[in-house]
Protein backbone atom coordinates (compact mmCIF):
# COMPACT_ATOMS: atom_id res chain seq x y z
CA UNK A 1 0.00 0.00 0.00
CA UNK A 2 1.19 3.51 -0.71
CA UNK A 3 -0.05 6.83 0.56
CA UNK A 4 -2.26 8.68 -1.94
CA UNK A 5 -3.55 11.53 0.21
CA UNK A 6 -1.90 13.52 2.95
CA UNK A 7 -3.64 16.21 4.98
CA UNK A 8 -1.18 18.28 6.97
CA UNK A 9 -1.91 20.93 9.64
CA UNK A 10 -5.08 21.84 7.76
CA UNK A 11 -7.53 24.38 9.17
CA UNK A 12 -10.69 25.77 7.60
CA UNK A 13 -12.86 28.74 8.57
CA UNK A 14 -16.30 29.68 7.27
CA UNK A 15 -17.47 33.27 7.78
CA UNK A 16 -14.51 33.78 10.13
CA UNK A 17 -15.68 30.85 12.27
CA UNK A 18 -13.19 28.02 12.69
CA UNK A 19 -14.71 24.74 11.44
CA UNK A 20 -11.61 22.52 11.16
CA UNK A 21 -8.61 23.01 13.44
CA UNK A 22 -5.14 21.69 12.59
CA UNK A 23 -6.16 18.42 10.91
CA UNK A 24 -3.43 15.93 9.90
CA UNK A 25 -3.86 12.39 8.58
CA UNK A 26 -2.99 10.22 5.58
CA UNK A 27 -4.88 7.78 3.35
CA UNK A 28 -3.41 4.85 1.40
CA UNK A 29 -4.73 2.97 -1.60
CA UNK A 30 -6.86 -0.14 -0.96
CA UNK A 31 -7.77 1.35 2.39
CA UNK A 32 -11.04 2.71 3.78
CA UNK A 33 -10.75 5.56 6.24
CA UNK A 34 -13.81 6.43 8.27
CA UNK A 35 -14.40 9.90 9.71
CA UNK A 36 -16.33 9.52 12.94
CA UNK A 37 -17.87 12.29 14.99
CA UNK A 38 -21.08 13.81 16.25
CA UNK A 39 -23.04 16.30 14.13
CA UNK A 40 -21.10 19.54 13.79
CA UNK A 41 -17.73 17.92 14.46
CA UNK A 42 -16.56 18.90 10.97
CA UNK A 43 -16.82 15.56 9.09
CA UNK A 44 -18.76 16.85 6.07
CA UNK A 45 -16.62 20.00 5.83
CA UNK A 46 -13.45 17.91 5.87
CA UNK A 47 -14.85 15.69 3.09
CA UNK A 48 -15.74 18.81 1.05
CA UNK A 49 -12.25 20.27 1.56
CA UNK A 50 -10.69 17.03 0.36
CA UNK A 51 -13.14 17.01 -2.59
CA UNK A 52 -11.88 20.49 -3.56
CA UNK A 53 -15.31 22.06 -3.02
CA UNK A 54 -14.14 24.16 -0.06
CA UNK A 55 -10.68 25.70 0.04
CA UNK A 56 -8.42 26.99 2.78
CA UNK A 57 -5.07 28.72 2.79
CA UNK A 58 -4.07 27.24 6.14
CA UNK A 59 -2.25 23.91 5.89
CA UNK A 60 -1.70 21.58 2.95
CA UNK A 61 -3.35 18.67 1.23
CA UNK A 62 -1.33 16.59 -1.20
CA UNK A 63 -2.76 14.03 -3.62
CA UNK A 64 -0.38 11.50 -5.21
CA UNK A 65 2.51 13.63 -3.94
CA UNK A 66 1.26 16.85 -5.56
CA UNK A 67 -0.15 19.79 -3.62
CA UNK A 68 -3.83 20.58 -4.25
CA UNK A 69 -2.88 24.14 -5.21
CA UNK A 70 -0.87 22.83 -8.19
CA UNK A 71 -3.75 20.86 -9.71
CA UNK A 72 -5.84 22.13 -12.60
CA UNK A 73 -9.52 21.52 -11.95
CA UNK A 74 -10.03 18.86 -14.63
CA UNK A 75 -6.86 16.96 -13.73
CA UNK A 76 -7.98 17.03 -10.09
CA UNK A 77 -11.47 15.83 -11.04
CA UNK A 78 -9.98 12.78 -12.77
CA UNK A 79 -8.39 11.69 -9.50
CA UNK A 80 -10.93 12.55 -6.81
CA UNK A 81 -14.60 11.51 -6.87
CA UNK A 82 -17.32 12.58 -4.46
CA UNK A 83 -20.69 11.11 -3.48
CA UNK A 84 -22.71 13.68 -1.50
CA UNK A 85 -25.19 12.93 1.26
CA UNK A 86 -28.12 14.45 -0.63
CA UNK A 87 -28.06 13.06 -4.13
CA UNK A 88 -29.73 15.14 -6.85
CA UNK A 89 -30.14 14.26 -10.50
CA UNK A 90 -31.89 15.96 -13.38
CA UNK A 91 -34.47 13.81 -15.13
CA UNK A 92 -32.37 11.64 -17.49
CA UNK A 93 -31.48 8.00 -18.09
CA UNK A 94 -29.18 6.17 -15.68
CA UNK A 95 -26.64 5.74 -18.51
CA UNK A 96 -26.53 9.50 -19.17
CA UNK A 97 -26.40 10.29 -15.43
CA UNK A 98 -23.37 8.01 -15.00
CA UNK A 99 -21.78 9.42 -18.16
CA UNK A 100 -21.54 12.80 -16.38
CA UNK A 101 -18.72 11.24 -14.33
CA UNK A 102 -16.64 11.19 -17.54
CA UNK A 103 -16.98 15.00 -17.94
CA UNK A 104 -13.33 15.63 -16.96
CA UNK A 105 -12.46 13.65 -20.11
CA UNK A 106 -14.85 14.94 -22.78
CA UNK A 107 -16.81 17.79 -24.36
CA UNK A 108 -18.70 15.26 -26.46
CA UNK A 109 -18.74 11.64 -25.21
CA UNK A 110 -16.86 9.05 -27.27
CA UNK A 111 -17.50 5.32 -27.72
CA UNK A 112 -14.85 4.71 -25.06
CA UNK A 113 -16.74 6.86 -22.56
CA UNK A 114 -19.91 4.80 -23.13
CA UNK A 115 -17.89 1.57 -22.78
CA UNK A 116 -16.64 2.74 -19.39
CA UNK A 117 -20.25 3.44 -18.35
CA UNK A 118 -21.41 -0.07 -19.37
CA UNK A 119 -18.41 -1.56 -17.56
CA UNK A 120 -19.31 0.16 -14.27
CA UNK A 121 -23.03 -0.67 -14.68
CA UNK A 122 -22.13 -4.36 -14.92
CA UNK A 123 -19.71 -4.16 -12.03
CA UNK A 124 -22.31 -2.64 -9.70
CA UNK A 125 -25.06 -4.96 -10.99
CA UNK A 126 -27.46 -2.21 -12.07
CA UNK A 127 -28.09 -3.37 -15.65
CA UNK A 128 -31.83 -3.70 -14.92
CA UNK A 129 -32.19 0.06 -14.31
CA UNK A 130 -29.74 1.26 -17.01
CA UNK A 131 -32.42 2.86 -19.17
CA UNK A 132 -34.69 4.07 -16.34
CA UNK A 133 -35.20 7.73 -15.49
CA UNK A 134 -32.82 8.36 -12.60
CA UNK A 135 -35.34 10.65 -10.88
CA UNK A 136 -37.82 7.79 -10.61
CA UNK A 137 -35.46 5.39 -8.79
CA UNK A 138 -35.53 4.49 -5.09
CA UNK A 139 -33.04 6.10 -2.68
CA UNK A 140 -30.84 2.98 -2.68
CA UNK A 141 -30.78 2.76 -6.48
CA UNK A 142 -29.95 6.45 -6.81
CA UNK A 143 -27.12 5.91 -4.33
CA UNK A 144 -25.73 3.20 -6.61
CA UNK A 145 -25.99 5.49 -9.65
CA UNK A 146 -24.17 8.25 -7.73
CA UNK A 147 -21.40 5.78 -6.80
CA UNK A 148 -21.23 4.61 -10.43
CA UNK A 149 -20.94 8.24 -11.59
CA UNK A 150 -18.12 8.77 -9.10
CA UNK A 151 -16.23 5.66 -10.19
CA UNK A 152 -16.62 5.91 -13.97
CA UNK A 153 -13.87 8.55 -14.13
CA UNK A 154 -11.25 6.09 -12.71
CA UNK A 155 -10.62 8.21 -9.61
CA UNK A 156 -7.86 7.18 -7.21
CA UNK A 157 -9.72 8.56 -4.21
CA UNK A 158 -13.44 8.14 -3.48
CA UNK A 159 -15.13 10.41 -0.93
CA UNK A 160 -18.54 9.57 0.49
CA UNK A 161 -20.56 11.71 2.86
CA UNK A 162 -22.88 9.61 5.06
CA UNK A 163 -23.58 7.01 2.35
CA UNK A 164 -25.92 4.91 4.52
CA UNK A 165 -27.98 7.78 5.92
CA UNK A 166 -31.53 8.02 4.50
CA UNK A 167 -31.42 4.46 3.10
CA UNK A 168 -33.57 1.47 4.00
CA UNK A 169 -31.91 -1.55 5.66
CA UNK A 170 -31.42 -3.55 2.45
CA UNK A 171 -29.85 -0.56 0.66
CA UNK A 172 -27.58 0.10 3.65
CA UNK A 173 -26.39 -3.51 3.48
CA UNK A 174 -25.84 -3.31 -0.32
CA UNK A 175 -23.90 -0.04 0.01
CA UNK A 176 -21.59 -1.43 2.71
CA UNK A 177 -20.91 -4.52 0.58
CA UNK A 178 -20.19 -2.34 -2.44
CA UNK A 179 -17.67 -0.28 -0.47
CA UNK A 180 -15.76 -3.42 0.47
CA UNK A 181 -15.68 -4.53 -3.18
CA UNK A 182 -14.35 -1.13 -4.30
CA UNK A 183 -11.55 -1.17 -1.75
CA UNK A 184 -10.25 -4.38 -3.31
CA UNK A 185 -9.88 -2.50 -6.62
CA UNK A 186 -7.02 -0.51 -5.14
CA UNK A 187 -8.65 2.90 -4.64
CA UNK A 188 -8.49 4.88 -1.42
CA UNK A 189 -11.84 5.60 0.22
CA UNK A 190 -12.80 8.20 2.83
CA UNK A 191 -16.27 8.00 4.32
CA UNK A 192 -17.94 10.17 6.91
CA UNK A 193 -20.30 8.13 9.08
CA UNK A 194 -22.13 8.63 12.30
CA UNK A 195 -23.25 4.99 12.64
CA UNK A 196 -20.36 3.35 14.46
CA UNK A 197 -21.42 -0.22 13.60
CA UNK A 198 -21.59 0.59 9.87
CA UNK A 199 -18.13 2.10 10.22
CA UNK A 200 -16.84 -1.15 11.74
CA UNK A 201 -18.18 -3.12 8.74
CA UNK A 202 -16.07 -1.26 6.19
CA UNK A 203 -13.31 0.67 7.99
CA UNK A 204 -9.59 -0.07 8.00
CA UNK A 205 -8.65 3.15 9.69
CA UNK A 206 -10.60 5.62 11.80
CA UNK A 207 -10.23 9.37 12.26
CA UNK A 208 -12.29 10.55 15.21
CA UNK A 209 -13.31 14.23 15.19
CA UNK A 210 -14.60 16.28 18.07
CA UNK A 211 -14.98 20.04 18.32
CA UNK A 212 -13.26 20.65 14.94
CA UNK A 213 -10.13 18.68 15.95
CA UNK A 214 -8.90 15.13 15.59
CA UNK A 215 -9.42 13.39 18.91
CA UNK A 216 -7.86 10.07 17.89
CA UNK A 217 -6.82 8.16 14.80
CA UNK A 218 -5.68 4.64 14.05
CA UNK A 219 -7.01 1.13 13.45
CA UNK A 220 -10.08 -0.45 15.02
CA UNK A 221 -8.34 -0.80 18.40
CA UNK A 222 -8.63 2.93 19.07
CA UNK A 223 -12.42 2.61 19.19
CA UNK A 224 -13.08 2.08 22.85
CA UNK A 225 -16.20 2.56 24.95
CA UNK A 226 -14.61 5.58 26.66
CA UNK A 227 -13.62 7.27 23.39
CA UNK A 228 -17.10 6.85 21.91
CA UNK A 229 -18.66 8.11 25.13
CA UNK A 230 -16.51 11.24 24.82
CA UNK A 231 -17.50 11.72 21.17
CA UNK A 232 -21.23 11.05 21.31
CA UNK A 233 -22.03 11.61 25.00
CA UNK A 234 -23.70 8.17 25.05
CA UNK A 235 -22.77 4.97 26.85
CA UNK A 236 -21.54 2.23 24.52
CA UNK A 237 -21.07 -1.42 25.36
CA UNK A 238 -18.52 -3.34 23.25
CA UNK A 239 -19.49 -6.85 22.16
CA UNK A 240 -16.72 -8.94 20.54
CA UNK A 241 -17.23 -12.15 18.55
CA UNK A 242 -13.80 -13.44 17.51
CA UNK A 243 -12.38 -10.74 15.22
CA UNK A 244 -15.59 -8.78 14.85
CA UNK A 245 -16.57 -5.88 17.06
CA UNK A 246 -20.00 -4.45 17.66
CA UNK A 247 -21.09 -1.59 19.88
CA UNK A 248 -24.39 -1.60 21.70
CA UNK A 249 -25.74 1.75 22.89
CA UNK A 250 -26.96 1.66 26.45
CA UNK A 251 -29.32 4.06 28.22
CA UNK A 252 -27.84 7.47 28.90
CA UNK A 253 -28.13 7.06 32.68
CA UNK A 254 -26.77 3.52 32.73
CA UNK A 255 -23.56 3.15 34.72
CA UNK A 256 -21.18 0.33 33.82
CA UNK B 1 -54.57 38.88 -49.23
CA UNK B 2 -55.80 35.58 -50.68
CA UNK B 3 -53.46 32.63 -50.14
CA UNK B 4 -52.82 32.14 -53.85
CA UNK B 5 -51.78 35.79 -54.26
CA UNK B 6 -49.48 35.46 -51.27
CA UNK B 7 -47.83 32.34 -52.74
CA UNK B 8 -47.39 34.11 -56.08
CA UNK B 9 -45.92 37.14 -54.35
CA UNK B 10 -43.55 34.86 -52.41
CA UNK B 11 -42.14 33.74 -55.77
CA UNK B 12 -41.94 37.35 -56.94
CA UNK B 13 -44.86 37.16 -59.36
CA UNK B 14 -48.28 38.77 -59.31
CA UNK B 15 -49.10 42.33 -58.27
CA UNK B 16 -46.17 44.56 -57.25
CA UNK B 17 -48.14 45.67 -54.18
CA UNK B 18 -48.53 42.06 -53.03
CA UNK B 19 -44.82 41.36 -53.53
CA UNK B 20 -43.97 44.38 -51.42
CA UNK B 21 -46.42 43.34 -48.69
CA UNK B 22 -45.08 39.77 -48.57
CA UNK B 23 -41.38 40.62 -48.69
CA UNK B 24 -41.25 43.92 -46.81
CA UNK B 25 -44.00 43.41 -44.20
CA UNK B 26 -44.98 39.74 -43.80
CA UNK B 27 -41.60 38.00 -44.19
CA UNK B 28 -39.63 40.13 -41.69
CA UNK B 29 -42.50 39.61 -39.26
CA UNK B 30 -42.55 35.81 -39.73
CA UNK B 31 -38.76 35.54 -39.51
CA UNK B 32 -38.78 37.79 -36.42
CA UNK B 33 -41.30 35.46 -34.74
CA UNK B 34 -39.05 32.48 -35.51
CA UNK B 35 -35.81 34.13 -34.33
CA UNK B 36 -37.23 35.95 -31.28
CA UNK B 37 -39.31 32.92 -30.19
CA UNK B 38 -36.28 30.64 -30.51
CA UNK B 39 -34.03 33.14 -28.72
CA UNK B 40 -36.33 33.84 -25.78
CA UNK B 41 -37.08 30.14 -25.25
CA UNK B 42 -33.41 29.04 -25.20
CA UNK B 43 -32.60 32.05 -23.03
CA UNK B 44 -35.33 30.89 -20.61
CA UNK B 45 -33.96 27.36 -20.47
CA UNK B 46 -30.42 28.60 -19.82
CA UNK B 47 -31.66 30.95 -17.08
CA UNK B 48 -33.62 28.12 -15.41
CA UNK B 49 -30.65 25.74 -15.51
CA UNK B 50 -28.09 28.27 -14.30
CA UNK B 51 -30.27 29.91 -11.66
CA UNK B 52 -31.58 26.48 -10.60
CA UNK B 53 -35.10 27.82 -10.53
CA UNK B 54 -37.98 26.65 -12.78
CA UNK B 55 -39.57 30.10 -12.61
CA UNK B 56 -36.49 31.91 -13.89
CA UNK B 57 -37.05 33.62 -17.24
CA UNK B 58 -35.09 35.51 -19.90
CA UNK B 59 -35.92 38.68 -17.97
CA UNK B 60 -34.80 37.42 -14.54
CA UNK B 61 -31.87 39.84 -14.60
CA UNK B 62 -34.14 42.85 -15.01
CA UNK B 63 -33.57 43.05 -18.78
CA UNK B 64 -37.13 43.91 -19.84
CA UNK B 65 -37.80 46.60 -17.27
CA UNK B 66 -34.37 48.16 -17.86
CA UNK B 67 -34.95 48.17 -21.64
CA UNK B 68 -38.43 49.64 -21.13
CA UNK B 69 -36.99 52.40 -18.99
CA UNK B 70 -34.25 53.11 -21.55
CA UNK B 71 -36.75 53.23 -24.40
CA UNK B 72 -39.17 55.42 -22.41
CA UNK B 73 -36.36 57.79 -21.50
CA UNK B 74 -35.20 58.05 -25.13
CA UNK B 75 -38.76 58.59 -26.37
CA UNK B 76 -39.57 61.25 -23.82
CA UNK B 77 -36.21 62.99 -24.36
CA UNK B 78 -37.17 63.42 -28.00
CA UNK B 79 -36.32 60.28 -29.96
CA UNK B 80 -39.92 59.26 -30.06
CA UNK B 81 -41.63 62.54 -30.71
CA UNK B 82 -45.04 62.06 -32.26
CA UNK B 83 -44.66 61.61 -35.98
CA UNK B 84 -48.17 60.82 -37.06
CA UNK B 85 -50.26 57.70 -37.27
CA UNK B 86 -50.51 54.90 -39.74
CA UNK B 87 -53.85 53.21 -39.24
CA UNK B 88 -54.04 52.69 -35.50
CA UNK B 89 -50.27 52.50 -35.06
CA UNK B 90 -48.17 55.31 -33.67
CA UNK B 91 -44.82 55.97 -35.32
CA UNK B 92 -41.53 56.68 -33.65
CA UNK B 93 -39.41 59.36 -35.23
CA UNK B 94 -36.06 57.78 -34.41
CA UNK B 95 -36.46 54.06 -33.63
CA UNK B 96 -32.74 53.25 -33.77
CA UNK B 97 -31.88 55.70 -30.99
CA UNK B 98 -34.64 54.13 -28.90
CA UNK B 99 -33.30 50.65 -29.62
CA UNK B 100 -29.72 51.59 -28.73
CA UNK B 101 -30.70 53.32 -25.47
CA UNK B 102 -32.98 50.39 -24.53
CA UNK B 103 -30.13 47.96 -25.17
CA UNK B 104 -27.62 50.02 -23.16
CA UNK B 105 -29.91 50.00 -20.11
CA UNK B 106 -30.86 46.32 -20.54
CA UNK B 107 -27.33 45.03 -20.80
CA UNK B 108 -26.08 47.57 -18.24
CA UNK B 109 -28.56 46.13 -15.75
CA UNK B 110 -27.23 42.62 -16.42
CA UNK B 111 -23.60 43.69 -15.96
CA UNK B 112 -24.46 45.56 -12.75
CA UNK B 113 -26.31 42.55 -11.30
CA UNK B 114 -23.50 40.13 -12.13
CA UNK B 115 -20.95 42.62 -10.76
CA UNK B 116 -22.79 42.99 -7.45
CA UNK B 117 -23.54 39.27 -7.13
CA UNK B 118 -19.78 38.57 -7.30
CA UNK B 119 -19.72 39.59 -3.62
CA UNK B 120 -21.94 36.57 -2.85
CA UNK B 121 -19.93 34.30 -5.18
CA UNK B 122 -22.62 34.45 -7.90
CA UNK B 123 -25.14 32.55 -5.80
CA UNK B 124 -28.30 31.89 -7.88
CA UNK B 125 -30.52 33.22 -5.08
CA UNK B 126 -28.57 36.49 -4.95
CA UNK B 127 -28.74 36.89 -8.74
CA UNK B 128 -32.52 36.29 -8.75
CA UNK B 129 -33.13 38.71 -5.86
CA UNK B 130 -30.97 41.40 -7.49
CA UNK B 131 -33.00 40.84 -10.68
CA UNK B 132 -36.20 41.42 -8.73
CA UNK B 133 -34.70 44.57 -7.18
CA UNK B 134 -33.58 45.87 -10.60
CA UNK B 135 -37.04 45.19 -12.05
CA UNK B 136 -38.69 47.16 -9.23
CA UNK B 137 -36.23 50.03 -9.61
CA UNK B 138 -36.62 50.35 -13.39
CA UNK B 139 -40.40 49.98 -13.20
CA UNK B 140 -40.49 52.85 -10.69
CA UNK B 141 -38.19 54.98 -12.86
CA UNK B 142 -40.36 54.25 -15.92
CA UNK B 143 -43.45 55.39 -14.02
CA UNK B 144 -41.63 58.58 -13.05
CA UNK B 145 -40.51 59.30 -16.61
CA UNK B 146 -44.00 58.61 -17.98
CA UNK B 147 -45.53 60.88 -15.33
CA UNK B 148 -43.33 63.74 -16.52
CA UNK B 149 -43.98 63.14 -20.23
CA UNK B 150 -46.46 65.01 -22.43
CA UNK B 151 -49.46 63.14 -23.88
CA UNK B 152 -47.95 62.47 -27.29
CA UNK B 153 -44.61 61.19 -25.99
CA UNK B 154 -46.48 59.12 -23.41
CA UNK B 155 -48.53 57.47 -26.18
CA UNK B 156 -45.38 56.51 -28.07
CA UNK B 157 -43.65 55.34 -24.85
CA UNK B 158 -46.58 53.13 -23.85
CA UNK B 159 -46.88 51.79 -27.39
CA UNK B 160 -43.18 50.83 -27.35
CA UNK B 161 -43.73 48.52 -24.36
CA UNK B 162 -46.22 46.43 -26.38
CA UNK B 163 -44.11 43.78 -28.05
CA UNK B 164 -44.55 44.14 -31.80
CA UNK B 165 -42.85 41.87 -34.30
CA UNK B 166 -43.77 44.33 -37.04
CA UNK B 167 -40.85 46.52 -35.92
CA UNK B 168 -38.32 44.02 -37.26
CA UNK B 169 -36.45 45.12 -40.39
CA UNK B 170 -34.04 42.87 -42.27
CA UNK B 171 -31.07 44.60 -40.60
CA UNK B 172 -32.56 44.04 -37.15
CA UNK B 173 -33.30 40.45 -38.12
CA UNK B 174 -29.70 39.90 -39.15
CA UNK B 175 -28.39 41.26 -35.83
CA UNK B 176 -30.89 39.21 -33.80
CA UNK B 177 -30.14 36.04 -35.80
CA UNK B 178 -26.38 36.36 -35.31
CA UNK B 179 -26.74 36.89 -31.55
CA UNK B 180 -29.37 34.13 -31.09
CA UNK B 181 -27.72 31.43 -33.17
CA UNK B 182 -24.12 32.15 -32.07
CA UNK B 183 -25.31 31.93 -28.44
CA UNK B 184 -27.20 28.74 -29.24
CA UNK B 185 -24.01 27.13 -30.56
CA UNK B 186 -22.15 28.06 -27.35
CA UNK B 187 -25.03 26.71 -25.21
CA UNK B 188 -25.14 23.49 -27.22
CA UNK B 189 -21.40 22.94 -26.77
CA UNK B 190 -21.90 23.35 -23.01
CA UNK B 191 -24.97 21.03 -22.86
CA UNK B 192 -23.26 18.29 -20.81
CA UNK B 193 -22.05 20.88 -18.33
CA UNK B 194 -25.61 22.13 -17.86
CA UNK B 195 -26.69 18.55 -17.18
CA UNK B 196 -24.01 18.27 -14.49
CA UNK B 197 -25.15 21.57 -12.96
CA UNK B 198 -28.52 19.89 -12.37
CA UNK B 199 -26.85 17.74 -9.70
CA UNK B 200 -25.84 20.88 -7.80
CA UNK B 201 -22.82 23.19 -7.80
CA UNK B 202 -20.78 20.89 -5.55
CA UNK B 203 -21.03 17.89 -7.87
CA UNK B 204 -20.40 20.10 -10.90
CA UNK B 205 -17.19 21.36 -9.27
CA UNK B 206 -15.99 17.84 -8.51
CA UNK B 207 -16.60 16.95 -12.18
CA UNK B 208 -14.04 19.58 -13.18
CA UNK B 209 -16.44 22.40 -14.09
CA UNK B 210 -15.58 26.04 -13.33
CA UNK B 211 -19.10 26.69 -12.07
CA UNK B 212 -18.83 30.47 -11.71
CA UNK B 213 -17.30 30.91 -15.17
CA UNK B 214 -20.01 28.68 -16.70
CA UNK B 215 -22.73 30.62 -14.89
CA UNK B 216 -21.41 34.08 -15.85
CA UNK B 217 -20.91 33.20 -19.53
CA UNK B 218 -24.35 31.55 -19.72
CA UNK B 219 -26.23 34.36 -17.96
CA UNK B 220 -24.45 37.01 -20.04
CA UNK B 221 -25.30 35.33 -23.35
CA UNK B 222 -28.88 34.51 -22.32
CA UNK B 223 -29.38 38.13 -21.23
CA UNK B 224 -27.72 39.42 -24.41
CA UNK B 225 -30.28 37.50 -26.49
CA UNK B 226 -33.12 38.99 -24.44
CA UNK B 227 -31.65 42.49 -24.47
CA UNK B 228 -31.28 42.48 -28.26
CA UNK B 229 -34.75 41.00 -28.87
CA UNK B 230 -36.52 43.29 -26.39
CA UNK B 231 -34.69 46.37 -27.69
CA UNK B 232 -35.75 45.58 -31.28
CA UNK B 233 -39.32 44.30 -30.89
CA UNK B 234 -40.38 45.27 -27.36
CA UNK B 235 -41.30 43.19 -24.34
CA UNK B 236 -42.62 39.68 -25.07
CA UNK B 237 -43.19 37.69 -21.91
CA UNK B 238 -43.71 34.06 -20.97
CA UNK B 239 -42.28 32.38 -24.11
CA UNK B 240 -39.08 31.90 -22.13
CA UNK B 241 -40.83 30.28 -19.16
CA UNK B 242 -43.52 28.26 -20.91
CA UNK B 243 -41.48 26.46 -23.56
CA UNK B 244 -38.75 24.82 -21.42
CA UNK B 245 -41.16 24.07 -18.56
CA UNK B 246 -43.79 22.53 -20.83
CA UNK B 247 -41.27 20.33 -22.66
CA UNK B 248 -39.55 19.32 -19.43
CA UNK B 249 -42.73 17.48 -18.46
CA UNK B 250 -42.60 15.37 -21.60
CA UNK B 251 -38.89 14.89 -22.31
CA UNK B 252 -37.03 15.34 -18.99
CA UNK B 253 -34.38 17.93 -18.18
CA UNK B 254 -31.55 16.77 -20.44
CA UNK B 255 -30.19 19.95 -22.07
CA UNK B 256 -29.04 17.99 -25.13
CA UNK B 257 -32.68 17.68 -26.16
CA UNK B 258 -34.46 20.33 -24.10
CA UNK B 259 -32.37 23.23 -25.42
CA UNK B 260 -33.09 22.82 -29.16
CA UNK B 261 -36.65 21.60 -28.52
CA UNK B 262 -37.41 24.70 -26.39
CA UNK B 263 -36.12 26.91 -29.18
CA UNK B 264 -38.32 25.22 -31.78
CA UNK B 265 -41.40 25.41 -29.56
CA UNK B 266 -40.62 29.09 -28.87
CA UNK B 267 -40.57 29.82 -32.61
CA UNK B 268 -43.85 27.98 -33.17
CA UNK B 269 -45.56 29.58 -30.15
CA UNK B 270 -44.59 33.11 -31.13
CA UNK B 271 -45.54 32.53 -34.76
CA UNK B 272 -48.98 31.22 -33.74
CA UNK B 273 -49.44 33.96 -31.12
CA UNK B 274 -48.60 36.62 -33.71
CA UNK B 275 -51.06 35.13 -36.18
CA UNK B 276 -53.76 35.10 -33.51
CA UNK B 277 -52.86 38.69 -32.59
CA UNK B 278 -53.29 39.77 -36.20
CA UNK B 279 -56.52 37.95 -37.07
CA UNK B 280 -58.56 37.75 -33.86
CA UNK B 281 -59.88 41.32 -34.28
CA UNK B 282 -60.37 42.00 -38.02
CA UNK B 283 -58.46 45.02 -39.26
CA UNK B 284 -56.45 45.39 -36.06
CA UNK B 285 -53.01 44.09 -35.00
CA UNK B 286 -53.17 43.29 -31.29
CA UNK B 287 -49.84 43.35 -29.43
CA UNK B 288 -48.30 39.86 -29.64
CA UNK B 289 -46.96 40.27 -26.08
CA UNK B 290 -50.56 40.40 -24.82
CA UNK B 291 -51.47 37.17 -26.61
CA UNK B 292 -48.39 35.26 -25.33
CA UNK B 293 -49.00 36.60 -21.82
CA UNK B 294 -52.67 35.55 -21.91
CA UNK B 295 -51.61 32.04 -22.90
CA UNK B 296 -48.70 32.15 -20.43
CA UNK B 297 -50.28 33.41 -17.23
CA UNK B 298 -52.46 30.36 -16.42
CA UNK B 299 -49.48 28.12 -17.10
CA UNK B 300 -47.25 30.22 -14.85
CA UNK B 301 -49.81 29.83 -12.03
CA UNK B 302 -49.94 26.07 -12.69
CA UNK B 303 -46.14 25.75 -12.29
CA UNK B 304 -46.27 27.85 -9.15
CA UNK B 305 -48.98 25.72 -7.53
CA UNK B 306 -47.43 22.45 -8.64
CA UNK B 307 -44.08 23.49 -7.15
CA UNK B 308 -45.74 24.45 -3.87
CA UNK B 309 -47.57 21.12 -3.73
CA UNK B 310 -44.28 19.25 -4.34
Amino acid sequence: MSEILNVSNYSFSYDKKLVLDNISFGVSDSETTILIGANGAGKSTLIKCIAGIQKSKVGDITLLGKNYKEYKRQEFAKNVAYVPQNIMFESMSVIDAILLGRLPYFSHPSKQDYEKVYEIIQKLGIEHIANSDVQKLSGGERQKVAIARALVGNAKLLLMDEPTANLDLKSQYDTLNMINVLKNDGIGIIISMHDINHALEVGDKYVVLKDKKILAQGDVNILTEDLLHEVYDLHFHLIEHGNTKHFHIEGENHEH
Amino acid sequence: MPALDAIKAFFNSGAEKNIRIVWLIRMPRILAAIVVGFGLAISGHIMQVNLQNPLASPTSLGVSSAATFGANLAIIMGAGSFAGTAGNVLNMSNPYVITVVAFIFAFGSVLAILGISKIQNFSPTTVILLGVAATSLFTALTTLVQYLANDQALSVAVYWTFGDLGRASYLKLLIMSVVVFASFIVFFILRWRYNALGSGDEIAKTLGIHVNVLRIVSLLLASLITAVCVSFVGVIGFVGIICPQLLKRFMGSDSRFLLPASGLLGSILLLVSDDIARIIVPGMNLPVAAVTAIIGTPFFVYILLRRKKA
